[in-house]
């Protein structure tokens, strides 16, 4: 087991090392928003002025990478670029929250799909998720 | 009374391992754990869902084929019906729908070891090895067998024979026994996923389906959504209601049918859409929507699956096919999008050397392909 995870880690190290640079630069910039973009403290009234556009700004970030991996000779998915499409899909039932009317059928909705996301663990992310949920539902 | 407790002991014990004898040997787990061997013969004599599965698949049939064959010893086995009667009895019988899986392969999966706690049923005691036997496994077979060629009848996109073997040699080794912290039974269910079995908005709809469906092939499936629906199902605190032979063991493989559908029809197919119209044609494509789903599946859940349809969206199937199955890195030790792709194929790699030849050759040219009937 021991084993496996270290070689997970030098694999990952490796991958992570070969990524282009350019890459890696959206990637820590996609970083920042992400974590601004949970700790932002929404209310109902601001929260799709505020959510929507910063969604959409990472999906930018993601979109750039797609590009930039595309033209890459060897076709290499990136790191970076898996992480980038994971952290969008976790986020994505808050923005669909953002953009509804927050009724309380949108809300449950939400919810479940971001209980979804996690069947087994809960991180960081999810509790920052599940908490910005409540917010904009209570 | 001491000596009556140790009579009533070995009245038990006899009494268990003449089942476990007339269900065959233990395929894993210890004889005197006879837990499942008990449930088995109950759900023979009192459950509905198993009749039917019984029927249906014609489980009694070896059974059958080892009775003495009168008409062979008749006087009267020259006319013309009656050599149909003794082709029969020799041929055995020749309606029974084929199970799903080879009964090799899943016999080796079940004898893979994995040190999850079990629970022997009822009453949802915590154990360990827990005897299965070679009946109960056919009989899981036939239960899989059943809810999937229902599921295709009612054109739910589920999973491919050769992946759901993997699926289940994955999440329990065919072990309907298994608990663990995160899931239950053969299909390690999780309390999100039953719930989203039945949202009125996701999968509801399709157990409404089934419930009302008049299809033959539904025909046991629909016992258990008739009873499940609009929510009445048991919540999974109660183990035993998603592992006891009978009931249990079979609404676990019905939900996680019905959970891969729905994931499929409400998680995935909204982002592939164009991907399987361009593609329809193409013979890889059901795989890839076999492995999408069982990325869903796993524990990344909704968003790894949906993440890895946005990743590989832009390959052609063959390439989809060979990304999906190569580590999937994330960032900074975060593991791999993809873990429970890459470990079922890992897990099949393990099996590969319980098998004897020719099945072995087989098996390792075509994995789990090969463990299914054709």
């Amino acid at each position: 087991m021991r084993q496996s995870i270290v070689l997970t880690i030098i694999l990952s190290s490796v991958a992570y090392a070969s990524t282009p640079k350019q890459i890696a630069d959206i990637y820590l910039s996609f970083e920042t928003k992400k974590l601004e973009f949970l700790k932002v403290d929404y209310s109902k009234k601001d929260a799709k002025d505020r959510i929507i556009p910063a969604y959409e700004s990472l999906e930018k970030a993601m979109n750039e990478v797609k590009d930039i991996e595309a033209k890459a000779k060897d076709d290499q998915l990136t790191p970076e670029g898996n992480e980038m499409a994971y952290v969008l899909e976790i986020l994505a039932p808050l923005k669909d929250l953002a953009s509804s009317l927050m009724s309380k059928e949108d809300c449950e909705k939400a919810r479940h799909e971001h209980a979804l996301n996690f069947p087994v663990v809960e991180d960081e992310d999810s509790t920052a998720i599940s908490k910005a949920i409540d917010k904009l539902c209570n | 009374m001491n000596i009556h407790f140790e009579i009533l002991l070995v009245a038990g014990f006899l009494f268990s391992s003449t089942l476990a004898n007339a269900q065959g040997k233990c395929v894993s787990g210890q004889a005197n754990q006879s837990s499942m061997i008990l449930q088995m013969s109950e759900a023979k004599a009192k459950s509905s869902v198993t009749e039917i599965i019984y029927k249906q698949y014609q489980l009694n049939a070896s059974t059958q084929a080892k009775a003495p064959c009168v008409e062979c010893s008749s006087s009267a086995a020259t006319r013309p019906e009656d050599l149909a009667k003794v082709s029969s009895s020799i041929q055995g019988i020749p309606d029974a729908p084929k199970l799903i899986f080879n009964s090799e392969c899943a016999k080796v999966a079940a004898e893979y070891k994995v040190g999850t706690q079990e629970i022997a049923c009822p009453g949802g005691k915590k154990t360990k090895n827990i005897c299965q036997t070679e009946e109960i496994l056919n009989y899981q077979n036939a239960v899989v067998s059943s809810f999937m060629s229902c599921a295709k009848k009612l054109n739910m996109q589920t999973v491919s024979p050769a992946v759901l073997f993997k699926i289940y040699s994955l999440e329990s080794g065919f072990k309907p026994q298994f608990s663990s912290k995160n899931g239950v039974g053969l299909g390690q269910l999780t309390t999100i996923f039953v719930k989203d079995v039945h949202q009125p908005w996701r999968g509801g709809e399709y157990v409404d389906k089934i419930a009302k469906s008049d299809l033959k092939e539904c025909e046991a499936a629909r016992a258990i959504a008739k009873k499940d629906m609009n929510g009445n199902n048991p919540p999974l605190s109660n183990s035993c209601a998603y592992i006891q032979i009978g009931e249990g063991m079979e609404r676990n493989i019905l939900y996680s049918m019905i959970g891969m559908a729905n994931s499929w029809e409400k998680d995935l197919l909204p982002k592939m859409k164009n991907y399987v119209k361009t593609h329809a044609n193409h013979p890889a494509l059901e795989e890839v929507k076999s492995l999408t789903i069982a990325a869903a599946y796993s524990s990344g859940g909704r968003a790894a699956g949906r993440a890895i349809a946005t990743r590989l969206g832009s390959l052609s199937p063959e390439g989809y096919l060979k990304a999906i199955k190569r580590p999937m890195y994330r960032t900074n030790g975060r593991g791999l999008l993809n873990p429970y792709i890459v470990n079922m194929d890992k897990r099949q790699k393990e099996f590969s050397s319980k098998f004897t030849e020719p099945f072995k050759t087989r098996f390792a040219k075509e994995g789990s392909q090969a463990c299914v009937n054709q």
